[in-house]
């Protein structure tokens, strides 16, 4: 098994794809998302810093839209990218809950 | 408070706003902005232009900023310092008894103490120390120096107010003459050259400091390009498609 660095789970990038994962969504809608379902409210810098990363590495994509609200959608890439990371976050819960038993 | 949002996310490069300026303008319009919010917008553009920017004009822009700040807070803040010098001739069988004596009773407490009476020298620090720390912190700022030969000496003294360090140190050097007139060591001393009128502050150096705030900028330029690198290396460096 491949061993990913664990991010921090507050990663702007992380949080971004995450929210794709349940849908294309506007910039608005990926914050009120983002603050549902991790607590965590992003800044609309640090939102669209995130975005624009994301989006030059080619893992989500601007959907055309006439609306001044452009959605995104996880790309292939994308899709992969979030499995190793929530691979890697599964794993590191996975040994530090056994270990945590084990005290 | 949206408009403040809107006028900070100018700051944005401009090809960056060409792609995102409208959804971004239009997320600023649908949200509840925080006044954090704005300190987001104005980092997140000062790290768009770091990423954007070729590195060229990164530094330059940093050193521009780096000489500015710097000499800004040296002129600003920091203390300026004139010096005032006199040279005075000695001739006499022991010159340097001579100079001893006549520069231990012009630093005396008595004489100090009268000049800054006199010229209100060091009004700050008069308000809140004791006298014998002003008179301390003058003694500190006069510098008397005798010649290699012994048959003269340099007085000078320091101060922020150019007049008035010249107007100290005339007063210094008349009065280290003076004491060897009424004294009874037989030497004989002459101003040579009268206290000077100082033109340009000993301190703060104009050419020094910006030289460092531009080397500082430059330091800058080159960690802020290797962090936002690095950031954006490690971001997802993980995964290897």
């Amino acid at each position: 098994m491949r061993y990913y660095a664990v991010r921090n789970m507050s990663d702007p990038s992380l949080l971004v794809l995450a929210s794709l994962a349940g849908g294309d969504k506007h910039g608005y809608a990926m914050m009120q998302d983002i603050q549902q379902f991790a607590g965590t409210r992003l800044g609309p810098g640090t939102l669209y810093g995130a975005i624009t990363r994301l989006e030059q590495r080619g893992l989500i994509r601007g959907v055309d839209s006439d609306d001044r609200r452009r959605p995104y959608t996880l790309t292939a890439l994308g899709q992969r990218q979030l499995q190793a990371e929530l691979a890697s976050l599964s794993q590191f819960v996975k040994i530090g809950s056994r270990r945590l038993h084990e005290l | 408070m949206k408009s403040v949002l809107k006028f900070f996310a100018r700051l944005y490069p401009r090809s960056w706003r060409q792609r995102y300026g409208v959804e971004f303008e239009a997320l600023l319009e649908d949200l509840r902005p925080a006044p954090r919010d704005t300190f987001d917008i104005v980092f997140g553009a000062l790290k768009m232009r770091i990423v954007t920017w070729a590195f060229a004009k990164l530094a330059i822009t940093m050193i521009t900023l780096g000489t500015l700040v710097t000499l800004t807070f040296a002129f600003v803040f920091g203390p300026t310092h004139y010096v005032s010098s006199a040279v005075i001739v000695v001739s006499a069988t022991n010159p340097l008894h001579a100079f001893y004596r006549a520069a231990q009773t012009t630093l005396s407490r008595s004489t100090l103490t009268a000049s800054i009476n006199r010229f209100g020298l060091y009004p700050s620090q008069r308000a809140r120390l004791p006298l014998e720390d002003v008179i301390g912190i003058m003694r500190t700022n006069i510098v008397t120096r005798p010649f290699s030969d012994g048959r003269g000496f340099e007085i000078a003294f320091d101060y922020p107010d150019r007049f008035l360090a010249q107007k100290v140190c005339a007063e210094l050097a008349g009065h280290m003459i003076e004491t060897n007139l009424s004294g009874d060591g037989g030497a004989l001393m002459q101003l040579l050259d009268p206290a000077t009128l100082p033109q340009r502050p000993l301190y703060p150096k104009r050419p020094l400091i910006a030289t460092e705030g531009a080397l500082a900028g430059l330091i800058l330029a080159l960690l802020l390009r290797f962090a936002v690198t690095r950031s954006n290396r490690s971001a997802h460096a993980e995964f290897k498609p």
